[in-house]
């Protein structure tokens, strides 16, 4: 309350004026005091000097005349003025008359003024007046100023007072208004007081009148709004809910919906259903067709499935479907599920805009999973996956397939992959082909190899199917040409590099090969040994690309001849520079005759074509004895030489 | 003989003489030359710096004058204030012939018709007049003083040529003006 107090407006204005005044008072009081005070010396003085003045010339007179009577008379009737208290006249230094008056009080203060007297014409000084003048009118001045002072301060004290009091009186109504409101609510409006007074503060009260009106108003219509807000949102927030664990397709529970129900329970099976090459369907009929045929083979499984207790069917995406048991379930009646849904599937035609659709279907599968950490749909997701790669009709998940096993191993190679990217650790290796009848290094091939985080130089053979897998090949194969092409750029000495029918439809691997090869002017050196040929399927657009190549000056070798099913007819149509003879064929070439036969075959074919031969795999003399034997034009072997980092000292 | 005849003539003389207050004369020979000075045009009645004051007499009172001239003398000795101060005599009888330039003139007791031509002079030549007789104000002459209680200052206001003679007015307002 004391608080309040001191800082209510009233206080304030109250105290700033008693300040202001009182500074102003008291400064006015001692100035006015000290200018006073010397006025009113000033006067006595004057009236003191006036009189002296007033009597000198006829002093004067009467002095120069020598007319001491007169002089006499003059004093005796000016000393009738009782605040004249002495008076002495001089003439030469010599006193001529004294006065005192009788009633001068001993100790009482006087002011003393000396006048020349001069003598009347030619105002040469003949003497001096002396007049002690009474300072009691001084005093007396002096003390009714202060009275007068003092009565004027008690009055402006008074004025103060008034004022102050006034002026709680004139904002008192703004408390009365404060009180009013404190306890106002929308919802509750309050009577402002004082509304009927006719100055500020009746404005102001009828101003929060209306505005008390207008918030109730706004109040309430924002109350409505809230509210129509509060419905809006509940139902977009079921709608929401619903999609969230909804498919939008074939309304079935989706994915999350699985999830969560999976996290619930402690035992269940899960099947999941994948229809096989839907991708076909949608891009041969369209996706309005394929749209169609999942909500018929939705409804399908629904019917297939109505009579399972404690079931949940779940679109999982937008060919698979999972259907999940939450109770345990016998192994023999899990199957005859699977069985059931794998056989109707295949008998039933799905039509479609006068369509007739058959559908496959492969099924991954986990049996009374009672994983506490939801790892069902994972499980039942690798036994599809699985099934799908061994061309199963469905698998039901075996924790000794080692599936797990496998795609930890695969994580962990992708780590190790990134992790040699970051650190520059993908290198090409340098392994020399030597002339078999020069015995020099005719060329290298660069191989890659990735250097790990204990030093150890890996062979690609670990890496390169996870990195296909994990869309990481690209990037190792830009880094082997990169690397291959600044390395060669100043050496004399051709190369190759190894690109596989991937490398070659990936547009991006491509412009960036030719961009290293123009940049670093390598061409000449050049050698692109083409990988897996066996079965090219965009024949049209390899063949582009070599032709691409071979006009900018790059030779071109097939890699691995002689395995599989080579087929002869692209040495004709590739229009290629070597052969590089397969390692299998060459091992035991200096054992096995057939491989020999093989092996002459081609080099015979070769040179007819006026192609190079190169024989891989040379591991020992017994065998680089043999490829020479046989006309291979270049030998190419650990016996030889390894896959070496810098292969200059070998020039 | 001759003894008694001077002697008579002496007598006579005396016995037609005009009888002076000694004291008034004193007096006015001290307070007459400082009136003199409290003339604000003085200066333009000086002769040579000098301060030159007749004292017109008749013949009977000859003597008186002489003595009234070495009074003054020896009262300022030739000197008022700052000024030469030279006292002269003048017969009355040789006044038409007068061509000296003076001051004031000091009137002792004349004749009506000698203080008429005297006051005529003066106003001629502002020359300043003290009279000793006070009723001789009347007859033209300009001041004079008497003894009552204390020295009283008479001025005769007609007489006051206020271009010529200008007297302070302290001396004014003190003396009694005669109309």
């Amino acid at each position: 309350m004391k608080n309040f107090i001191t800082k209510s407006l009233s206080f304030k204005i109250i105290m700033l004026i008693v300040i202001v005044s009182s500074l102003v008072i008291i400064s006015i009081f001692f100035v006015s005091e000290r200018f006073n005070k010397e006025a009113f010396y000033n006067v006595e003085l004057d009236k003191a000097n006036i009189i002296v003045k007033t009597i000198e010339p006829l002093i004067a007179l009467d002095l120069y005349l020598g007319m001491d009577t007169n002089i006499k008379k003059i004093t005796q009737d000016l000393m009738k003025n009782s605040n004249i208290l002495s008076l002495t006249i001089k003439k030469d230094s010599q006193t001529v008359y004294t006065i005192k008056s009788p009633s001068i009080k001993k100790q009482e203060t006087f002011l003393s003024v000396t006048q020349d007297i001069l003598q009347p014409n030619s105002k040469r000084k003949i003497g001096t007046i002396s007049l002690d003048y009474s300072s009691q009118n001084y005093q007396k001045l002096i003390n009714n100023y202060r009275k007068f002072t003092f009565i004027l301060s008690f009055v402006l004290i008074v004025l103060f007072l008034l004022l102050s009091i006034y002026i709680q009186k004139l904002l008192s109504p703004l408390r009365t208004i404060s009180n009013a409101l404190k306890n106002y609510h929308p919802d509750k409006p309050v009577n402002i007081p004082l509304v009927k007074e006719h100055n500020e503060i009746g404005l102001i009260s009828k101003a929060l009148h209306r505005m008390q009106k207008k918030i109730t108003e706004h109040s309430k219509e924002q109350k409505n709004i809230n509210e129509n807000l509060e419905r809006l949102v509940n139902i977009k927030t079921l709608e929401l809910q619903s999609q969230l664990y909804t498919n939008n397709l074939t309304k079935l529970p989706n994915r999350l919906s699985l999830l969560k129900s999976i996290s619930l329970l402690e035992e269940k099976s899960l099947i999941i259903v994948n229809i096989d090459d839907f991708k076909e369907i949608n891009d041969f009929y369209g996706h309005y067709i394929g749209d169609d045929i999942l909500v018929q083979f939705a409804k399908k499984l629904q019917e297939l499935t109505h009579t399972i207790e404690y079931r949940e069917l779940v679109h999982l995406h937008a060919d698979e479907f999972a259907l999940l048991i939450k109770t345990k379930i016998s192994e023999e009646k899990f199957i005859n599920i699977i069985q059931t849904i794998t056989s109707s599937i295949e008998h039933t035609l799905f039509a479609s805009d006068n369509n007739m659709i058959n559908l496959r279907i492969t099924i991954g599968a986990v049996l009374n999973d009672n994983d506490p950490f939801a790892n069902t749909l994972e499980k039942a997701d690798i036994a599809l996956k699985l099934a799908k790669k061994k061309s199963l009709p469905y698998l039901i998940y075996d924790k000794n397939l080692g599936i797990e096993k496998q795609y930890k191993t695969n994580m962990q190679w992708v780590h190790k992959l990134k992790e040699a990217f970051k650190n520059d650790n993908v290198l090409p290796y340098f392994q020399p082909i030597y002339d078999n009848t020069t015995q020099k290094i005719a060329s290298c091939e660069s191989l890659v190899r990735l250097i790990d985080n204990d030093g150890n130089i890996i062979s690609p053979f670990h890496f390169l199917t996870v990195a296909k897998k994990s869309r990481l090949y690209p990037e190792i194969t830009r880094i082997v040409i990169q690397k291959s092409c600044q390395y060669f750029q100043n050496i004399d000495c051709d190369f190759s590099i190894n690109l596989s029918i991937e490398d070659m439809l990936h547009d991006e691997t491509i412009e960036y090969l030719k961009e290293q090869i123009i940049f670093y002017n390598i061409a000449h050196k050049m050698t692109i040994e083409i990988l897996e040929t066996e079965g090219i399927e965009n024949y049209e657009e390899v063949a582009s690309f070599l032709t691409q190549m071979k006009k900018m000056g790059c030779k071109i070798a097939i890699d691995d001849f002689g395995s599989g099913y080579s087929s002869f007819e692209y040495l004709l149509k590739l229009h290629v520079d070597y052969i590089k003879i397969d390692g299998t064929l060459i091992k035991n070439i200096d054992t096995d005759t057939n491989s020999a036969i093989v092996v002459e075959t081609i080099v015979n074919f070769a040179k007819k074509l006026n192609i190079l031969t190169v024989a891989e795999f040379v591991h020992n003399k017994a065998v680089f004895e043999k490829v020479k034997e046989l006309g291979v034009d270049r030998s190419q072997g650990f016996y030889l030489s390894e896959p070496k980092d810098d292969i200059k000292n070998l020039l | 003989m001759r003894k008694y005849l001077l002697l008579c003539l002496f007598f006579v003389h005396s016995l037609y003489a005009y009888v002076y207050n000694d004291l008034l004369l004193k007096t006015q020979a001290t307070i007459f030359p400082k009136i003199i000075l409290l003339d604000q045009n003085l200066v333009d009645k000086l002769h040579n710096n000098t301060v030159t004051l007749a004292i017109v007499y008749e013949k009977e009172d000859f003597y008186i004058a002489q003595n009234i001239q070495k009074l003054i003398e020896k009262h300022y000795n030739s000197l008022l204030d700052e000024y030469k101060f030279h006292v002269i005599l003048l017969d009355i009888s040789k006044i038409k012939n007068f061509n000296e330039k003076v001051t004031a003139f000091y009137v002792l007791h004349l004749s009506e018709n000698n203080v008429t031509e005297v006051s005529q002079l003066a106003a001629e030549k502002d020359i300043i007049t003290f009279s000793y007789d006070l009723e001789n104000l009347q007859k033209g002459l300009l001041f004079s003083v008497t003894i009552e209680q204390a020295p009283t200052f008479y001025l005769n206001k007609k007489n006051l040529y206020p271009e010529n003679v200008n007297f302070v007015p302290p001396l004014l307002q003190m003396v009694k003006f005669i109309d």
